[in-house]
């Protein structure tokens, strides 16, 4: 007699029942109203070249070189249909067993997207079996790896780039640094970033960006909210449409109780999930109500589509609406998924929210056993206990 | 990590929406098809003065280029035989923010029989395309998902209501031998029953003839009780949250429990198993919710699964009562069974009262 309870069984009613149903149809009076900007959604001269060359040979040169263009501009134009494009030219050759790596590497990179973590992994895993100085390949199982929590195997493969040069050596180091604090080297991870700043200093600006970004976090956990948010504001500087961090500097703005500057941080053209659920949480009044109804909507369509919902920013918007038992159901499911900062917060908050003695202990329990620090999370289990 | 792809972007575009009307009987397929200008422009040149937008001219201009890619993507078949398509009529319509060229078409079918919707649907060069397809015939709606892993949809077919009411008998079962609750208020129900008090002791009844009707009232009272409230709720008469229901199944449990613990007690079984059978029954009823129809009307689904309740309550006391008869007169059974058994299961309404308050 036990149903589904919470903010996804919800989603999955209002996606099932309304998503797919019509909406009102309208012919415009004005033959001149815009009905699109496809500036960025249609192909330009450079991808149209490529796309006739791999239709003409969909071989795998043709294909990476189709699948890399797709890539960029998915990320450069935040643009989720281009990972898509290089999915289907990338997917026939990537099952083949003779695939090239730098095919299977970009497949990992899809896979990623998609949060099949697991698939991606595997994928290089045996990518660098065959190819153990792939650098690329390295970087993105490192990424997969911390991720999803998997430290130690982190640590390994970010210590092996940091041994490098250049940006590898820089994002090697920032990435063993993430690692260590993961295995509960917290104040060592620290040091080690602010031991050798310089010799980073002529990495190009993403990778000096997830340096500071790297610093910033693990200043946070630590408790040094001012600090962090010095070097957020810095690796946003590098990065201006860099969402992650500017999430990252959001929370620790609303950390410090300057939730007008997070506000106003936050409302950018085209915000991503991660953005738009903070957003609304911040707001107020009919700003909030649109801003939650656009939230609301985008993960009732991703439930709608059958992808791997966005389980994190489910669990926020719960938490931001009070519907406790679902943040802890979404951020419980997302933990099992992935273990950034975020998740093990949102996690520790959800659970507080429900007041469930068994998910705080078993976060209790995790923090123990990997040595995680966090002092916010430390605080909320404190307060938990206390109450 | 701050390194990784930024995934949580929107699917706006590459989500397509195919509403359909199918006839009951003869007649054509109504389809609506909204696409994303921004997933048309990989196929079909509208931009034609390149400035990046999209006027409503260059639409009506690109019509009829729109209409036969739209053509070419796009098969309905009805009874295995291939219908006709024609597009008929052009609009937009306003989703996620973005406008979307909704375009009108019909199916004109040489056979009867579920419809078959299928082809490339603008997925084979876009693996994240997906259809939502909803779908309404008559009074029954359908929805769908369609992607380039599966990318036909096929007409669910009328439901019979001997098909329907078979099915909801099965499904009826299943769900009382899956829900440990409604099992466990069950063998509180049936433990004393092989008993009776006095002097404010348990002692062994006697007479199986007599303890199997009792066993049969007090069963059909939970029975009248709970077939009331699952019709209620099904019907919409009445809507209570789950919640509360949940937590009100889970004191049903432990008050049982405590009710079996004090054989001068015992005249209360009655009125509680018809008093918490309304209780079971919305309970039932959100079980039956989550339960996909398949379009099969009420009356079948309804009666089938009520039947389907009684039988696995007959069979669960066709199996434990003979079991208790027979040990009803031995030391143990009042001394050890009967409150131990009690007290097992009343806890375990007390643990679940306690996770779902």
């Amino acid at each position: 007699m036990r149903g589904p309870a919470g903010l996804l069984a919800l989603l999955a009613v209002a996606a099932a029942t309304g998503v797919a149903a019509a909406a009102d149809r309208f012919v415009p009076t004005d033959s001149g109203f815009v009905v699109a900007n496809v500036r960025q959604a249609q192909p330009d001269e450079r991808l149209r070249d490529l796309l006739l060359a791999w239709r003409a040979n969909p071989a795998t040169a043709e294909s990476v070189a189709l699948a890399s263009a797709y890539i960029e501009r998915a990320r450069s134009l935040r643009e989720p249909a281009f990972f898509g494009r290089a999915e289907a030219v990338l997917a026939p050759l990537a099952s083949k067993l003779d695939a090239n790596g730098s095919l299977r590497r970009l497949y990992a990179e899809v896979l990623q997207y998609r949060h099949d973590f697991a698939g991606a992994e595997n994928l290089l895993d045996a990518l660098l079996r065959e190819s153990p100085h792939d650098p690329d390949a390295r970087l993105l199982r490192a990424s997969v790896r911390l991720v999803r929590g998997e430290f130690a195997g982190a640590r390994a493969d970010c210590a092996q780039l940091a041994v490098g040069a250049g940006n590898g050596a820089t994002l090697g180091f920032a990435c063993l640094a993430e690692a260590l604090a993961g295995e509960g080297s917290l104040d060592r991870a620290l040091s080690l970033l602010n031991s050798s700043p310089a010799q980073h200093a002529d990495a190009d600006s993403p990778a000096r960006a997830y340096l500071l970004a790297t610093r910033a976090e693990l200043r946070e956990r630590s408790g040094d909210l001012n600090g962090a948010i010095v070097d957020y504001c810095e690796a946003l500087k590098l990065v201006p449409r860099d969402d992650s961090i500017r999430a990252a500097l959001a929370d620790a703005l609303t950390a410090r109780g300057d939730a007008g500057d997070a506000r106003d941080l936050l409302a950018i053209d085209k915000p991503s999930l991660a953005l738009l659920v903070r957003s609304a949480a911040l707001s107020e009044g009919a700003r909030r109500q649109e801003l939650s109804a656009r939230a609301a909507s985008w993960l009732a369509l991703e439930v709608a589509r059958g992808d791997k919902p966005h389980l994190r920013e489910a669990a926020m918007f719960a938490l931001a609406n009070g519907d406790a038992a679902g943040a802890l159901a979404a951020a419980s499911r997302n933990f099992g998924i992935q273990k950034e900062l975020a998740d093990v917060r949102v996690l520790a908050r959800a659970a507080r929210a429900a007041d469930d003695a068994p998910a705080l202990s078993s976060l209790q329990s995790w923090l123990r056993e990997t040595g995680y620090r966090d002092s916010v999370t430390e605080g909320i289990l404190a307060m938990s206990q206390r109450s | 990590m701050f390194i990784s792809p930024q995934s949580a972007f929107a699917h706006a575009t590459s989500t397509s929406y195919l509403i359909l009307q199918l006839p009951e009987g003869d007649g054509p397929v109504e389809l609506r098809w909204d696409l994303a200008v921004q997933d048309i422009a990989w196929t079909v040149f509208i931009d034609a003065d390149y400035d990046g937008s999209v006027t409503w001219q260059e639409v009506q201009n690109a019509k009829a280029a729109i209409g036969s890619a739209m053509l070419a993507q796009i098969s309905v078949q009805r009874g295995g035989a291939p219908c006709a398509l024609s597009v008929h009529d052009f609009a937009l319509a306003r989703r996620d923010e973005l406008n979307f060229v909704s375009v009108a078409l019909t199916a004109e079918c040489p056979q009867r029989g579920p419809a078959v919707v299928s082809g490339p649907l603008f997925m084979s060069d876009d693996a994240s395309q997906r259809v939502l397809l909803s779908a309404v015939r008559g009074k029954l709606q359908f929805t769908g998902v369609l992607s380039a892993v599966e990318p036909s949809w096929t007409e669910p077919e009328q439901a019979s209501a001997w098909g329907s009411f078979v099915r909801f008998i099965g499904e009826g079962i299943w769900h009382v031998l899956i829900g440990y609750d409604h099992v466990a208020f069950v063998l509180l129900l049936l433990l004393p029953s092989v008993m009776r008090p006095v002097d404010g002791k348990w002692h062994g009844a006697t007479g199986f003839s007599q303890v199997t009707r009792d066993v049969v009232t007090i069963i059909t009272a939970f029975t009248v009780a709970h077939s009331i409230t699952l019709a209620l709720a099904v019907t919409g008469t009445v809507k209570l949250p789950i919640r509360p229901i949940e937590v009100a199944i889970a004191a049903s449990i432990a008050v049982a429990g405590a009710v079996n613990l004090v054989p001068r007690l015992s005249k209360l079984r009655l009125p509680l198993a018809f008093g918490f059978g309304f209780v079971h029954g919305f309970g039932f009823a959100n079980a039956l919710s989550e339960i996909d129809s398949g379009g099969s009307s009420l009356l079948p689904l309804l009666g089938g699964f009520n039947i389907g309740v009684e039988i696995a309550q007959l069979g669960i006391v066709a199996v434990v009562l003979p079991l208790i008869y027979s040990m009803r007169a031995t030391r143990w059974y009042a001394g050890a069974v009967l409150p131990l058994g009690s007290c097992a299961l009343g806890m375990a309404g007390v643990v679940w009262l306690i996770q779902r308050v």
